[in-house]
């Protein structure tokens, strides 16, 4: 378009009209400044009138914001006014604007944005690049890309340019590059083509994203997980997860072996859990859960489960609850424990226990057949042999009151057996003591007075030093020490008898000793002597061979050990250890 | 001058003591009159006829406890649900020692409980002295 001296167009082409949004027929003749008044002091104007003044061409760019359209003018003065050329240079713009944020995405990026010809000479190299490889761009562009690859994976360049060369793209992935410094780097590719106008293929841009840190985040976790399920698997357990909302559940591998399944082949609901349950089981275990569930607890319970067998399984199932943000249970997820060989073991121990208790009243049984039907008939054997020998003694022959007197002695001697057997029976049988402070210094001077006969028959001298008072039942350790004491006298030499009594402290315990002067006792029988009916001697010396085994008894009620040391003919030293833990008399 | 006798009943199922406690209760000096029952059966039977037909009351009676068909214990209940019955002394004698059985037949109306002494000589001093103990009143009034 042309203006004369007056601002007024003498020439308007459509092109003009347009970027105007006017009709020509309008605009001719008319003053600019009337129908772009809204112009006027602004640059337009300004370089207009500075075109005019200095009288030289000048060109600049204009915004026409109402239209969102860039112009570029350029204004040329003459004799009778002034030329304007505009040309419409918005695509322009917008495709410059839209670089210039491409650029500023490439430069901010954290992955490593390179571009190459295909030859594989690097073209750009952006502010990633230089983060991640630790090179500058000047340090490397116009460098071949090659410089970055490790000897090994020299060949994969070649590669990845004949793919880019076929116009392929090259998705994620995963090498190794070496940075500056020499360090191997996990790097994630992404290499696409890059067109010129034409289509044709004239290079390639890279992106290089450094997973060297996430390559050993999910190496640490892989190998977390390695040991997880290593745990497991040596535990018997597997792991499983409940989301109540979903109502799905998710068992690990190890937790569809313990269930006889092959992996992967769990159904996933709540259904499916119940699924293998013992029916009788099921109603506890629901119970358990919604407890659970209502309590807002950790969840534990055992129970059975039919395998794909038959056969049947324990488990013990943990959980524990995550609740959402407003209390609500979300989801629970545990571990289940194989515990069929615990079970086992614990039946195997109840079926033992029960086996004992059995054994144990079948020995109070015993007892009372010993008491009762034993005695009964023993008793009338010994009254009448005794009422032959009152009445009839001297009316048979020698030998017939000889044979009457066997008997006679005999029963004795079976009464006293019984006797003492129901006194052992029913020390085992016997519930827990009741425990008093007991003096033993009391309880060797009442047991001296019932051997007192024994004892003066015998011409026997008991020496008792002191002795300490512990806790324990006083009428089983007075039986212990008429035992031992009787025994001293029983099994004597031919010089009196003289026993010692003393006792001395042993840690927590005391230790007590009844020394004798008799026949003493081979090594070999140290121990045996303790058993039941285990003798020594014949019947020259009265005994049933029960004595010991009813001291051995009492002393281990007593949480204590008997035992002797002794050397043949040269008299024994009975000892027994006993808990003190009296306070002091 | 001949006395009444005095009648005396022993459930017992064991012979050697039905001829100790003959033993003792010769013993006393006294003359009596011995029935014996070898079984619970054999002894509520005998009490059964006791008022009926004429049969005396037994002054004092010896009662084991361990006997077969029908226990001593329910003799006892037994002997002691009859009127004519309920003041004859009725001694428990048995080779039991249990705490039970001694306590249950006081209650029951036993008037006295007895363990069999293991010795021949206590066996008869005991039984024997027991008698006397529990005769001496009837015996004076039938004398």
């Amino acid at each position: 378009m042309t203006l004369d001296r007056n601002w007024c167009y003498t020439y308007v082409n459509a092109e003009a009209a347009r970027q105007g949004r006017m009709n020509r027929e309008e605009m001719l003749g008319r003053c600019i400044w009337d129908i772009f008044p809204q112009a006027r002091g602004t640059l337009f104007e300004r370089e207009l009138q500075r075109s005019i003044t200095e009288q030289a061409p000048v060109s600049f760019d204009v915004e026409d914001l109402r239209y969102n359209q860039s112009l570029r003018l350029r204004v040329y003065p003459g004799a009778s006014g002034i030329s304007i050329y505009g040309v419409d240079i918005s695509a322009e713009k917008n495709a410059v604007e839209a670089t210039a944020r491409l650029a500023a995405i490439v430069e901010s990026s954290d992955d490593a944005i390179i571009s190459k010809d295909l030859n594989g000479v690097i073209t750009s190299w952006n502010r990633g690049a230089e983060r991640i490889f630790g090179y500058q761009a000047s340090e490397m562009i116009g460098q071949p890309v090659s410089k970055l690859t490790p000897d090994d994976r020299i060949d994969e360049m070649p590669k990845i340019l004949d793919r880019i060369r076929r116009g392929e793209r090259v998705d994620h992935y995963e090498t190794v590059r070496r940075a500056k410094s020499g360090r191997l780097l996990n790097i994630s590719l992404t290499v696409s083509p890059v067109h010129d106008g034409n289509g044709r293929i004239i290079g390639a841009s890279k992106v290089a994203r450094d997973i060297t840190e996430q390559r050993l985040a999910s190496e640490a976790l892989r190998q977390s997980e390695t040991r997880l399920n290593l745990a497991l698997e040596a535990g018997g357990m597997g792991a499983w997860e409940w989301d109540i909302g979903a109502g799905r559940v998710t068992w690990s591998p190890q937790l569809e072996a313990i269930h006889g399944l092959p992996a992967g082949t769990f159904g996933g609901t709540f259904e499916d859990y119940q699924r293998d349950m013992h029916p009788e089981d099921r109603d506890r275990v629901l119970i358990a859960i919604r407890e659970a569930l209502e309590k807002r607890e950790d969840y534990r319970v055992e129970y059975r489960i039919i395998l794909p067998d038959g056969k049947i399984a324990w488990l013990e199932a943990r959980g524990r609850l995550t609740v959402d943000s407003k209390g609500e249970p979300e989801r629970m997820a545990g571990i289940c424990t194989d515990i069929t060989d615990r079970k086992q073991a614990e039946e195997e121990f109840f079926r033992q226990a029960n086996r004992l208790a059995r054994s144990n009243a079948d020995l109070r049984e015993f007892a009372y057949v010993a008491s009762h039907d034993l005695q009964e008939p023993l008793r009338n054997i010994a009254s009448f042999t005794q009422m032959l020998n009152q009445r009839y003694k001297g009316r048979f022959d020698a030998d017939a009151d000889q044979y009457i007197k066997y008997v006679t002695d005999a029963a004795g001697r079976m009464t006293h057996l019984i006797r003492d057997l129901l006194g052992y029976t029913r020390l085992l049988n016997a519930d827990e003591l009741p425990l008093t402070n007991v003096s033993l210094g009391e309880s060797v001077g009442v047991a001296l007075r019932d051997l007192q006969t024994s004892i003066d028959e015998n011409h026997a001298v008991v020496d008792v030093a002191p002795l300490p008072t512990v806790r324990g039942d006083k009428v089983q350790l007075t039986q212990l020490f008429q035992n031992l004491i009787g025994n001293a006298i029983k099994y004597r030499r031919s010089e009196a008898p003289h026993i010692c009594i003393s006792a001395e402290p042993r840690g927590q315990d005391v230790v007590l000793s009844v020394r004798d002067n008799g026949l003493g006792i081979g090594s070999a029988y140290h121990e045996r002597i303790f058993g039941v009916f285990k003798r020594l001697h014949g019947a020259e010396r009265p005994g049933t061979g029960i004595g010991l085994a009813i001291c051995k008894k009492i002393v281990e009620k007593h949480g204590g050990v008997i035992w002797v040391e002794s050397t043949p003919g040269q008299g024994s030293t009975f000892k027994f250890s006993i808990k003190t833990g009296a306070t002091s008399a | 001058m001949s006395t009444k006798p005095v009648r005396i009943f022993v459930v017992e199922d064991n012979e050697p003591d039905l001829i100790l406690i003959r033993e003792a209760l010769r013993m006393t000096g006294l003359k009596c009159e011995i029935t014996h029952f070898k079984d619970g059966a054999e002894a509520l039977a005998g009490l059964a006829r006791i008022g009926n037909n004429g049969e005396p009351i037994p002054d004092l009676i010896f009662l084991d406890l361990n006997i077969p068909k029908i226990t001593g214990l329910e003799v006892l209940v037994s002997a002691r649900s009859k009127t004519i019955l309920q003041k004859v002394p009725i001694v428990i004698l048995t080779s039991s020692q249990s705490h039970d059985d001694r306590s249950q037949s006081l209650g029951l109306g036993a008037t006295s409980y007895v363990t069999k002494p293991f010795e021949l000589n206590e066996f008869l001093t005991d039984v024997c002295d027991i008698a006397m103990q529990l005769l001496s009143k009837p015996v004076q009034q039938h004398a």
